[in-house]
C-alpha cells in the first residue's frame, strides 16, 4: 500500500459521509442525481489514484463535468428535472475532482490545505442543506432551492454580524455533525501528517517511512582495488557517515505538534465557553503570529548571511 | 555572534499562506470545523518557525570544526582523486544538518557521496568522503563545504560556508610509455640518425675547400698551398623540442571541453611522452598577449612530472595570440637550435610574424605549426539546413584562419592543418616527419 493510499484512506470519508448524506436526503427515486454524484467521484478518483494520467483525460473530463455541472445550474429555474439532477449530483461530487491535491507529493502544504478547506466546505454546505425544510419538486431542484436558502441565510448571517445586530439564522456555524467533524479530523491529520515527519519527507512522504526497514546502503561496500586508493583513503571511505533519522522525541517538529495541538485544544475550549472572545483571541492570535515570523524572517544578525564572505 | 539569516521554503511560504488564506474561508462561514483546520496549520508553522530560529541562533562557521584530509592534489585525467571531511559540532544540541561539498562539473563522483543530510546529536563527528574521477584537464577547486541547517519539517532554513577551500590539478596522462606509439623507424638514439653536418657547434672532420664553402670555415693551420682544408660542423638531426601553445581567446575555438585549447594540450602530451621516452629534451612555452608559463628543458621522469603539471595547469587567457611576441619569447629562452612545435589556431595572427620566423632560423631553430581544420571542431550537422548555416557561420573564421596559415608558410615554417578528431595520430607522427626528413616541409 503506498502513500498515496494511506492519505486517501483518511482524507476521503469525510466528503463521501457528506454527499451521501445529502443524496440519501434529497433522492426522490431519479437516477441522474446519483449517477451525477458516481460520475464525479469516479472520474476524480480515477485521477486521484493515478488510474488516469493522460492530461488530455483528466483536464478534458475535468472541463466536461464543470461544464455538464455549471451550466444547468446557472440556468436552474429554466432547466427541466432531468438535467438539473444530473448537475446537482456532479455539484455535490465536485470536491472529488480537486482532492487529489490535499495527498499528491507534488502538492504544496498551502494547496493541500485549500484543496481540503475547499472539500470540507462543500461538505458543510451539503450538510446544512438537510437541515432546511423538504419543498416539492426533483431532487436537484430541492437541493438547490435548500443550497440558496443555507447561502442567503449565511450572508445575512454574516451581515449582521459585522453590523452589530444579533444574526437570525447562520446555518454553516451550526453546521456540527459529531460524525463530519470526527471524519474531518482525520482528513485533517492525512493532509498534515506528512509533515510531522523529517526533513527527508520530501522524499518518504508519510512518518510511517521511518518505521520501514531501510536496506542498509553500508558504506563497507566492496571498493575496488583498480581504483589505486592509498590505505587512508579506502580507510575514510569505509568509515564515512551515512543518514540517519533523527531521534523523534527530541526533534523540534515534534514540540510544534504538541504546541499546535494546545493551541487548537485552548481554542476549542474558549470557542465552548465564550464564542466571541474565541474570535477576537483567533484573531489578535493570527496577527501575533504573523508578526513574529516576520520578526525572525527579518532579522539579520549578520550581512547577507552566511553565505556573504 | 555571526549568524546567517532563517530563509523560508518554498513549503514554508505555502503552508503560511494557505493557512492564511483558509483561515479566511473559515472566518466568513463561522464554521468551527474550517476554523480549527487552518489555525492548527498556522500554529505549526509558527511555532516551528520560532522553534527553529531558537534552536540553530548563532549558526555559522563557528560552530564547526573541520578538517580535510587523505586529498588528492594533483590527478591524472585517466585516474582518480579523494576527498575526505571531518566535521565536528562544536557545542550541544542537535539539528538537522545538510552538508555537501561542491564539486566542478568537470569531476564525477565514482565512490562515497559528497553530500549528507542527517540528524546531527550532539558533538558527534560527520565524516564524509568520496572517490572521484576527473572529466578534464586544468586545475579545479573543490569546497568550500556548504552546510545547512534543516528545520525538521522543512519549513525553513538557515545556510553556512566553511572556507576549506582545495585545489586539485587535473593533468594530462602523459607518461614515458607514449614512446611506444613512436612510428617504427624514428626509436631510439642511433648517432646517424641524430647527428649530420650542419651549423652546430662541435667539429666533425676536415675536407678539401670549395668555391662555395665560408670562407670563415677555412683551417688554415692545416692549409698548405697546394690544398686549403675546411672545417666541418655537426648539428643535431632532431635537438631539442620547445612546445609553444597558444593560449589567446582564439585557442577556445570549438565545443568546451575539446575546444582548440584542450586538442593542443593532447597533442603536446603525445609528443612530450615521444621526446621523453626517447631520452631526449623537451621544453613548453605557454603564450597568449604575454608569457604564460616556461618549463626549460627537461628530459627524464622527474622532467615528465614537470611537463604534466605544467600542461594540467596551461588554460585560456582572455586576450589575442602575440605570435610574434610569442617567438620572440622563444627565441630568448632557447639556447641551442630548437624545433619548436606550436599550437595554435592561427587566428588573427598580426605583426612582423615573417620577420620573426626569419630571426628563429637565422639561429638555427625551426617552426612547425598544427593547427586544427576549423569545421572538423565542431561535430557535423545532420540536417541540410543546420550544415549550412553553420558552414557560412564559420566561413569568416576559416578565412582568418588561412590568411594565418599562408603568413606563416611565406615565412619559412611549416604548417600541418589536421581534423581536431585525429590530433593525437597527427601529434605522433609529426616528430618522425620532422627529424627523418631533416627539417620541415
Amino acid at each position: 500500500m503506498t502513500d498515496r493510499w494511506w492519505a486517501a484512506v483518511l482524507v476521503y470519508p469525510a466528503p463521501l459521509y457528506a454527499g451521501l448524506l445529502a443524496l440519501d436526503h434529497f433522492w426522490t427515486g431519479e437516477l441522474l442525481f446519483p449517477i451525477g454524484f458516481c460520475l464525479a467521484l469516479g472520474f476524480g478518483s480515477l485521477t486521484g489514484f493515478g488510474l488516469v494520467r493522460r492530461s488530455i483525460w483528466v483536464w478534458g473530463g475535468r472541463l466536461g463535468l464543470v461544464i455538464v455541472g455549471l451550466v444547468p445550474l446557472a440556468y436552474g429555474s429554466f432547466v427541466a428535472g432531468d438535467l438539473l439532477d444530473l448537475a446537482t449530483g456532479i455539484t455535490l461530487g465536485a470536491p472529488f475532482l480537486w482532492l487529489e491535491y490535499a495527498w499528491r507529493d507534488n502538492a504544496s502544504p498551502g494547496a493541500r490545505v485549500l484543496s481540503l478547506e475547499l472539500t470540507l466546505l462543500v461538505g458543510i454546505l451539503a450538510l446544512a442543506t438537510i437541515s432546511v425544510p423538504s419543498t416539492t419538486g426533483s431532487a436537484g431542484g430541492q437541493f438547490l432551492q435548500a443550497l440558496e436558502t443555507v447561502l442567503s441565510n449565511q450572508v445575512h448571517g454574516v451581515a449582521a454580524v459585522l453590523g452589530g445586530t444579533a444574526p437570525a439564522s447562520m446555518p454553516l456555524e451550526t453546521t456540527l455533525d459529531v460524525t463530519y467533524v470526527g471524519l474531518g479530523g482525520l482528513a485533517f491529520a492525512g493532509v498534515v501528517l506528512p509533515w510531522a515527519s523529517p526533513r527527508t519527507a520530501l522524499d518518504e512522504p508519510l512518518p510511517w517511512s521511518w518505521l520501514r526497514r531501510h536496506p542498509p546502503t553500508a558504506p563497507s561496500r566492496h571498493i575496488s582495488e583498480e581504483l589505486g586508493l592509498r590505505p587512508g583513503q579506502r580507510q575514510a571511505l569505509a568509515t564515512r557517515t551515512l543518514p540517519h533519522p533523527p531521534e523523534a522525541m527530541l526533534s523540534p517538529g515534534f514540540g510544534a505538534l504538541l504546541m499546535a495541538a494546545v493551541i487548537v485544544t485552548g481554542f476549542l475550549v474558549l470557542a465552548v465557553s465564550a464564542p466571541s472572545f474565541a474570535l477576537l483571541v483567533l484573531v489578535l492570535g493570527t496577527v501575533g503570529a504573523v508578526v513574529a515570523v516576520a520578526l525572525v524572517l527579518s532579522r539579520r544578525l549578520a550581512p547577507l548571511g552566511g553565505l556573504s564572505a | 555572534m555571526e549568524s546567517s539569516r532563517v530563509v523560508l521554503s518554498p513549503l514554508g511560504w505555502s503552508a503560511l499562506f494557505g493557512s492564511l488564506s483558509a483561515l479566511l474561508i473559515g472566518l466568513v462561514t463561522l464554521n468551527l470545523l474550517l476554523l480549527v483546520i487552518p489555525l492548527a496549520v498556522l500554529a505549526l508553522t509558527a511555532t516551528e518557525l520560532l522553534a527553529f530560529d531558537r534552536a540553530t541562533r548563532g549558526f555559522g562557521p563557528s560552530w564547526f570544526h573541520w578538517q580535510r584530509f587523505e586529498n588528492s592534489s594533483e590527478v591524472r585525467i585517466d585516474g582518480v582523486g579523494s576527498m575526505a571531511l571531518d566535521l565536528e559540532r562544536v557545542g550541544p544540541g542537535s539539528a538537522y544538518l545538510e552538508v555537501f561539498d561542491p564539486q566542478p562539473e568537470a569531476f564525477e563522483v565514482v565512490l562515497g557521496d559528497p553530500h549528507l543530510l542527517t540528524w546531527w546529536s550532539g558533538s558527534a563527528p560527520v565524516r564524509l568522503a568520496y572517490v572521484y574521477r576527473p572529466r578534464q584537464r586544468g586545475r579545479f577547486r573543490l569546497g568550500p563545504t556548504i552546510v545547512v541547517a534543516h528545520d525538521p519539517l522543512g519549513f525553513a532554513f538557515r545556510t553556512t560556508k566553511l572556507e576549506n577551500r582545495w585545489e586539485v590539478l587535473v593533468t594530462p596522462a602523459l607518461s614515458v610509455e607514449q614512446a611506444s606509439s613512436i612510428p617504427p623507424g624514428a626509436t631510439g638514439p642511433s648517432e646517424a640518425y641524430r647527428r649530420r653536418v650542419g651549423p652546430g657547434a662541435e667539429f666533425r672532420s676536415l675536407r678539401e675547400y670549395q668555391p662555395s664553402d665560408d670562407a670563415r670555415k677555412i683551417a688554415w693551420r692545416r692549409s698548405g698551398l697546394e690544398k686549403v682544408y675546411v672545417r666541418e660542423h655537426e648539428e643535431e638531426a632532431h635537438p631539442e623540442v620547445l612546445l609553444l601553445l597558444d593560449t589567446g581567446w582564439g585557442m577556445r575555438l570549438g565545443i568546451p571541453g575539446s575546444e582548440g585549447l584542450e586538442l593542443a594540450v593532447d597533442g603536446a602530451t603525445v609528443i612530450a611522452g615521444q621526446v621523453i621516452g626517447r631520452r631526449d629534451r623537451i621544453a613548453l612555452l605557454s603564450y597568449s598577449d604575454r608569457l604564460g608559463e616556461f618549463v626549460p628543458p627537461q628530459r627524464g621522469s622527474d622532467g615528465a612530472e614537470r611537463m604534466t603539471q605544467a600542461l594540467g595547469r596551461v588554460e585560456l587567457v582572455p586576450a589575442r595570440f602575440d605570435l610574434p611576441g610569442a617567438l620572440a619569447a622563444a627565441r630568448e629562452h632557447l639556447a641551442a637550435p630548437t624545433t619548436i612545435v606550436l599550437f595554435s589556431t592561427l587566428l588573427g595572427v598580426e605583426g612582423a610574424v615573417e620577420g620573426a620566423i626569419a630571426e628563429l632560423r637565422s639561429r638555427g631553430h625551426r617552426l612547425v605549426a598544427l593547427c586544427p581544420e576549423v569545421a572538423s571542431l565542431f561535430p557535423p550537422e545532420a540536417d541540410p539546413i543546420a550544415a549550412q548555416t553553420m558552414a557560412s557561420a564559420l566561413g569568416p573564421v576559416e578565412q582568418q584562419v588561412e590568411y594565418g596559415v599562408n603568413r606563416l608558410r611565406a615565412g619559412g615554417a611549416a604548417v600541418v592543418r589536421y581534423p581536431a578528431t585525429h590530433v593525437r595520430e597527427i601529434a605522433a607522427d609529426l616528430l618522425a616527419w620532422i627529424t627523418s626528413g631533416g627539417g620541415p616541409v
